[in-house]
């Protein structure tokens, strides 16, 4: 079975005085959007198995040329129920180190700024998707 | 082995390009366009990531 692999990356986490109280990882997969015969440069996107959908923020929707207030508008509730505006877009192109890739929905906001993959649009994209803290990879099988 | 980003502190909020073997920050900025824009120059191989705020534990 084929299976890309993402990878813990590092993020300090401090106190409101700006002292580093402890390094924590969390899990991304590195991809690229395909517009047509153009890739764009890798981003991280954090595999978020608690995010209903993919999520990313407004501001990579129009550098890729989409006119994002054009998609159907929800909302999104996160953390503390906080809501927000997003602008659901479909046949969103993405593209992984093997080559793999896959066309997804996705919905952007003006406010967000973190790349979330989650549950519809991506881990339904898999057969299997592993979390290995302790080895610090994830495995995700299609 | 759990990977480090040499100076990563320095850079809460930020977009930010990585070096190929994303250890090293080559490129921050406050937008994902100005980062493109800053990376327009560039021909080696770059990994973009935003950060958020490091105040504090984060939950999506």
């Amino acid at each position: 079975m084929p299976v890309l692999k993402g990878e813990y990356l590092p993020f300090p986490v401090t106190d409101k005085d700006g002292r580093l109280l402890e390094m924590v990882y969390r899990p991304h997969i590195w991809f690229m959007f395909k517009i047509g015969h153009r890739l764009t440069k890798p981003i991280a996107g954090l595999i978020d198995s608690g995010a209903d959908r993919n999520l990313f923020p407004a501001q990579i929707g129009e550098q890729l040329g989409i006119n994002v207030k054009r998609g159907r508008p929800h909302i999104t509730t996160g953390i503390g129920n906080h809501q927000i505006t997003t602008f659901r877009h479909s046949g969103i192109d993405l593209l992984f180190d093997s080559g793999h890739h896959f066309q997804t929905e996705v919905d952007f906001s003006y406010e967000i700024e973190t790349l979330l993959l989650g549950g519809i649009g991506f881990f339904d994209k898999f057969k299997k998707v592993t979390f290995q803290k302790k080895a610090e990879i994830v495995e995700l099988e299609y | 082995m759990k990977r480090e980003i040499k100076g990563i502190e320095n850079y809460s909020n930020k977009w930010i390009a990585l070096n190929e073997k994303k250890t090293e920050i080559i490129f921050s900025s406050d937008t994902y366009k100005e980062l493109l824009k800053a990376l327009k120059k560039t021909k080696d191989k770059v990994f973009l990531m935003k950060l958020p705020p490091f105040v504090g534990s984060y939950a999506p």
